[in-house]
């Protein structure tokens, strides 16, 4: 093994060297190839120069064990002496040094499905920069290209390693995928698109208010233009027989490398690794950067989230060792083909050592029932067994899955919120959690374990056999030397599953502890009344006031009447509480306010005091006790606001326009609601210096999302479904106060009895002049 | 004279005995050997009471007849009894409207045109319209409210200062009553201990009076009620202030209902004739079937009546300790030794619309080790009390706001008195909130659930544990008690500290209430 050096003195330049397969030929090189030079082209990020970018990955964990060999200072010298950062993204390159042996092309997009443009930018153009840039240097290096296994489209039978036979022209691909955006971007903007799109934002944002129905028009019209282009990349990719449009994109690259760089007259190798997964044996054995792609299935499978699976398990799942891609791709880098002679290497194990399918499933059973996730709580997860029932049959299952458990959302968010139907909505959203889970795998992988092809890899091989007898330990790169139980077993799957430890074991929430409020005279905490203070509704108090003010003969035929319009009032509380307000209130029309006021200060303020909630009191009391200033706002009545005054510093309430002492069913001032209790609330927290941020807002609707943001401390309490929703995606608080104390039925027969009237006769009187 | 109290030794043959259990009413097979207390039958009511009560107006204990002390152009003041005394019968007219109506009868005749009627109700909810109707019946009501009928309020601007504590804490008193000429106060009580003090105005003072008063520091153990305080008082039995001078109307009432329908529930078991077994299978089916709302007003209907047994009227000094006297015939006079352990029964009250809170219901129970039907604690220091109640924690919205917050906001943290009173008191009284809802609404006062819980204090020193059989998991622990399902689990749970053979004491029948706290 001593005379055996590769690649000698080189000096090679790597792309991609952030990546998985990037830092792992890094490694290597720095590890084993102690006489070549490197020269890194890495994209600058955010803040993060690519020296800086540089620095942090040679902390990784890839590098641990040459560290520990070589020490501290090698590792310094080496990064000062032996390797060169040129700052630059894919597509610019400028100033590539002229005296390049090698160039290992590993920079590619690592999502699957993103949308057309982004693909061909990242894979295509990519390609074209550098390697553009490459022929102005003028030099002369071997280019080694890594694509992928992949680029062999949905064939069955096997592939040969040999030029992609195929007539596409990536410049047409390329030139129309860019486009793509243009003419998405404007189709996204015509009246039919934006009018489905503002549909569907008043759905849910409807009750907000305008203001949020326009901003989620435009997050919609955004997602939509993105989803087009995924769209677009699919199913161009598949309308010309690949999977995805990363296969796509990356079998146009090859291209682009044979074209500009093989077609000028230089050098190229190209590489195509099959799924690549945990190292076998180097730096460490199961050594692996983040899920890679099977990972999260086998995560998924371990935590019994994944019941049965749209695979065959004949396929052949053709996973590859990190190591052996990057001493295969090192090997292939010291060996260059002739000028004119493109080479290309598959990187797989199907060809000679093929694992299937059910061999995965069956070790992944294995190793979960010997070593179960824990569930908090609960014992440990038990994984499912699968049956393989097919395709079809899943995706049908699946899709009857999603039906129900939309169809139940919808459901639940019509129906009046309660403790039961927040449970079933939490329910719900963790269904369809799972659900949105599965599909997103069964999309992705369906390509990988309905694969029928094998990647023959005997080019590959036969450069394994070119080694020398002593450096197969070192720099071999046989697949069929893998025993895939043991490397399941022993490497893989402890890998990931430590890997999900650490990104899991985050503490986790614990049973919420009663902080008292911070102590700040400029905070404010802002309450809505009714659902929020109070367990009533404004419908309810006038139902109160009506049959306190009524003779009980007439009670049947009001309270008929208000049933009867209550459907109405329903739809129109489900438009716009605004309009809810308004429509509502004309039945307050001929009441006088001064009969009211006495009648709420005799009955119906009693009645009220019954619907509040002693959390509330208690919450108002703390806020209070740590200098907030304490504020309700409110669309309801400033008459029948009155006894909850001294529960509050400052009361902002609805007004009846009157006139002689007589009500005459509308407001004075437009009712402060969903979006413009927001506005009031930022007008009010500027002229009064309150400082938002630091200051609360209690509502119970959804009505009140565009007003409870303003606040740094949002609360939900006794959220509907919508709210409730909401809070729980931005991690707001939710309360739980007591619904209902007292009971609607006991406050009719007091009144029926007269047991809560006060001071005066407790003979019913009217008080609207008819 | 009636029949004595007498002591039952439970045995093979006795039956099954009538226990309280909140609304519920439970048939209990109570070990061997287990004595029974019951207390003395009532007294046979007043046969005639509108003469009892013109003799007793006419002929008063060291005093002038009445008519005599109403004159014309003299400001009156009549002060009468809130719910914490029953309402004694459903059918007939309340006794303390069958007195008022005597007095007021004299006051017109007397040419007195300045009266006013103030319910005594000391930290108290205000009485509603329907309250004040039901105690006094439509015609005064309808002549003197809403303005000259009112509650006594705590809080007012209008308070007079009579007197010292022995602290220096002033003594205010309701403004209205010190600048009477006359005080007239008619006062009702069942049983010794609840005939409150000799003083009416320690039922009129004003809230910081009765802070100070009722402090924690002030309650010595062994004495439940006021010892430090009743000095102070002393001068203001006869006469409030300078001028209004106290004519007192006491009348006492059989301990227990007497209706006919729930009468078998304090009669003797072995005596129950073959109706009141099958009223008792009837209400005990009922209690079985009925949601426990509905129970509420079940056990509400089941109390009715109760006898008059004597109408004295007088100078207050003279007049208190013959009706304390009077109400020591009914109690329990002689039982051999202090029990190891103590049972008792704890009905929601008979009086309206009010299902005890936890608070309220343990206070309750708590008090009859001192303010019992009986002289002396019924057991022994570091005894066992079993109380059945089922300790619900539901709070009335309107007339428990402070009490809802005692039980969540303090007792969560402390159930330890002087702890309390130390940390919280102040913060109560002082919260504009409750001093609203007491003022406008019908909220009982906000210092109101800590005197309860000081009352409970002495019988929780005296005691080694005390179990609440049926009492709501939750809540019983917040108390600092514990819970059990059955009597046996509770003497199961007692062998602890009394033994596997304790001596066992049921107190039969329902407990006397204690003053200030209902």
């Amino acid at each position: 093994m001593s005379t055996f050096s590769p690649l000698e003195g080189q000096h090679i330049m790597l792309t991609g060297a952030t990546g998985f397969v990037g830092q792992a030929i890094l490694e290597k090189l720095l590890a084993d190839y102690p006489t070549t030079r490197m020269t890194l082209l890495i994209r600058p990020k955010g803040s993060l120069t690519g020296e800086a970018r540089l620095k942090s990955l040679l902390r990784k964990p890839v590098f641990s064990k040459w560290r520990e060999r070589v020490g501290q200072d090698e590792v310094d010298r080496a990064m000062a002496e032996r390797i060169t950062v040129i700052e630059s993204s894919m597509g610019s390159v400028a100033g590539l040094p002229a005296d390049l042996d090698v160039l290992i092309h590993s920079a590619s997009t690592v999502s699957f499905d993103p949308p057309i443009d982004e693909a061909f930018k990242t894979n295509v153009g990519g390609a074209v920069g550098l390697y553009e840039a490459l022929l102005a240097t003028g030099s002369d290096p071997h280019v080694v290209h890594v694509s992928t296994a992949y680029v062999g489209g949905i064939n069955k039978g096997t592939a040969v390693e040999a030029s992609l036979k195929h007539s596409i022209q990536w410049r047409d691909e390329m030139a129309a995928a860019l486009a793509a955006r243009t003419t998405v971007e404007a189709s996204s903007r015509r009246p039919e698109v934006l009018r489905k799109l503002i549909a569907d934002a008043k759905i849910d944002n409807g009750k907000v208010g305008p203001h949020a129905v326009a901003l989620a028009a435009e997050a919609g019209r955004v997602e939509w233009v993105t989803k087009r282009l995924v769209d677009y990349g699919r199913t161009r990719a598949q309308s010309v027989g690949w999977a995805d449009v990363y296969a796509f994109t990356k079998s146009m690259s090859e291209r682009v490398a044979e074209e500009l760089w093989a077609g000028n007259g230089h050098r190229l190798s190209v590489v195509r690794p099959a799924i690549i997964e945990s190292a076998l044996r180097h730096p460490f054995p199961g050594w692996i950067d983040g899920f890679k792609v099977a990972d999260p299935l086998i995560i998924a499978y371990g935590r019994g989230l994944v019941p049965e699976f749209p695979g065959l398990p004949d396929s052949i799942l053709d996973i590859i060792p990190v190591d052996i891609v990057v001493n295969a791709t090192l090997a292939v880098a010291a060996n260059p083909p002739a000028v004119d002679d493109p080479k290309y290497y598959h990187l797989s194990s199907g060809g000679r050592n093929p694992l299937t399918f059910r061999e995965i499933y069956e070790n992944v059973l294995k190793y979960f029932r010997a070593n179960p996730i824990p569930d908090d709580q609960r014992g440990h997860i038990r994984t499912p067994y699968w049956d393989f029932p097919g395709a079809r049959a899943i995706a049908r299952s699946l899709r009857t899955g999603e039906r129900a458990n939309r169809l139940l959302q919808r459901t639940l968010l019509r129906l009046p919120s309660t403790k039961t139907t927040r449970t079933f909505m939490r329910q719900a959203s963790a269904r369809q959690t799972d659900l949105d889970l599965l599909r997103a795998y069964s999309d992705l992988y369906q390509n990988y374990t309905q694969a029928e092809i094998i990647y023959d890899d005997s080019r590959t091989a036969a450069l394994n056999e070119t080694l020398p007898a002593g450096a197969h330990e070192t720099f071999g790169f046989d697949a069929t030397e893998i025993d895939w139980d043991h490397y399941l077993q022993e490497v893989h799957f402890p890998a990931v599953t430590t890997l999900m430890r650490t990104f899991s074991s985050r503490p986790r929430a614990k049973a919420q502890v009663e902080k008292p409020l911070p102590h700040n005279p400029e905070a404010a905490a802002f309450f809505d009344l009714e659902g929020t203070v109070l367990a009533s509704n404004i419908i309810e108090q006038y139902l109160w006031v009506r049959l306190a003010s009524l003779d009980r003969s007439k009670w049947p035929q009001e309270l008929a009447n208000l049933f009867g319009s209550l459907p109405r009032y329903i739809a129109a509380d489900r438009r716009d509480r605004g309009e809810f307000i308004r429509t509502f209130y004309r039945r307050y029309e001929g009441v006088d306010e001064q009969a009211l006021k006495g009648l709420i200060h005799d009955t119906v303020g009693d009645v009220l005091l019954q619907r509040i909630r002693p959390e509330a009191v208690r919450q108002i009391r703390k806020h209070r006790e740590a200098g907030h200033r304490t504020i309700l706002v409110t669309g309801a009545i400033d008459v029948l606001v009155e006894p909850f005054v001294t529960l509050f510093d400052e009361v902002v309430s609805s007004h009846m326009h009157s006139k002689d002492g007589i009500w005459t069913g509308h407001l004075s001032k437009p009712p402060l609601v969903d979006e413009a209790r927001a506005a009031w609330l930022r007008l009010y927290g500027a002229r009064e210096g309150i400082d938002l941020a630091k200051s609360y807002a209690y509502g119970d609707s959804i009505a009140d999302r565009s007003w409870l943001e303003l606040v740094g401390n949002p609360q939900a309490v006794n959220p509907d479904a919508a709210l409730f929703q909401h809070a729980t995606q931005k991690h707001w608080r939710i309360h739980q106060w007591s619904d209902h104390n007292h009971s609607r039925i006991d406050t009719i027969s007091e009144l029926l009895r007269g047991d809560i009237v006060t001071d005066s006769t407790p003979s019913p009187k009217d008080i609207t002049h008819e | 004279m009636s029949r004595p109290g007498f002591v039952l030794s439970v045995d093979a043959q006795t039956p099954p005995l009538v226990v309280f259990q909140g609304e519920k009413v439970l048939l209990e097979r109570l070990p061997i050997d287990a004595s029974v207390l019951y207390p003395p039958e009532a007294l046979p009511g007043i046969h005639s009471l509108d003469a009892a009560i013109d003799d007793a107006l006419d002929t008063p204990v060291d005093s002038d007849p009445l008519s005599a002390l109403l004159k014309r152009g003299s400001r009156v003041t009549i002060v009468f009894e809130d719910l914490t005394q029953p309402v004694t019968s459903r059918t007939a007219p309340d006794v303390r409207q069958r007195v008022i109506e005597h007095v007021l009868e004299r006051a017109a005749a007397a040419g007195v045109d300045d009266v006013e009627l103030i319910a005594a109700t000391g930290l108290r909810r205000r009485l509603t319209a329907q309250d004040l109707q039901r105690v006094l019946g439509e015609r005064i009501y309808a002549s003197f409210g809403p303005d000259h009928v009112r509650s006594h309020d705590a809080e007012s601007d209008s308070l007079v200062t009579v007197g010292e504590l022995p602290d220096t804490t002033p003594i205010e008193v309701n403004g209205r009553v010190a600048s009477s000429d006359l005080v007239i106060s008619v006062r009702l009580a069942t049983a010794v201990g609840n005939e409150g003090a000799a003083a009416v105005a320690t039922k009129l003072i004003g809230a910081k009076t009765a802070r100070a008063r009722g402090a924690f520091a002030n309650r010595g153990a062994g004495a439940a009620a006021d010892t430090n305080g009743a000095d102070a008082f002393d001068g203001l039995v006869d006469t409030i202030g300078d001028k209004a001078q106290v004519f007192t109307i006491d009348v006492t009432l059989t301990p227990e209902p007497t209706g006919p329908a729930s009468a078998f529930l304090s009669k003797r078991e072995r005596e129950w004739s073959l109706t009141d077994r099958a009223l008792s299978a009837g209400l005990q089916a009922a209690t079985r079937i009925l949601p426990s709302r509905a129970r509420v007003g079940l056990a509400q209907v089941s109390g009715v009546g109760y006898g008059v047994t004597s109408v004295v009227a007088g100078k207050p000094s003279s007049v208190h300790p013959l009706t304390e006297s009077f109400l020591t015939q009914q109690q329990v006079g002689q039982f051999d030794s202090p029990a190891d352990v103590a049972l008792f029964g704890i009905p929601n009250p008979g009086s309206i619309g009010s299902s005890l809170n936890p608070v309220t219901a343990a206070a309750l129970g708590l008090g009859q080790i001192f303010n019992g039907s009986t002289a002396e604690p019924v057991v022994r220091a570091g005894g066992t009390a079993i109380f059945y109640h089922p300790l619900t924690p539901w709070f009335h919205p309107l007339h428990d706001p402070a009490y809802i917050d005692f039980f969540a906001e303090v007792l969560t943290k402390t159930t330890d008195p002087a702890v309390i009173s130390a940390e919280y008191e102040e913060k109560f009284a002082a919260d504009p909130w409750y001093r609203h809802v007491y003022q406008t609404s019908f909220a009982n006062h906000a210092l109101h659930p800590f005197h309860a819980w000081y009352s409970a204090a002495p019988a929780i020193d005296h005691l080694g544990e005390v179990i609440f059989v049926g009492g709501d998991h939750e809540a019983t622990r917040r108390l600092g008690f514990k819970s059990a399902t059955t009597l046996a689990d509770a003497l199961e749970m007692a062998s602890d500290s009394v033994g596997l053979t304790p001596s066992i004491t049921y107190v039969h029948g329902a407990p006397v209430s204690v003053p200030e706290v209902s």
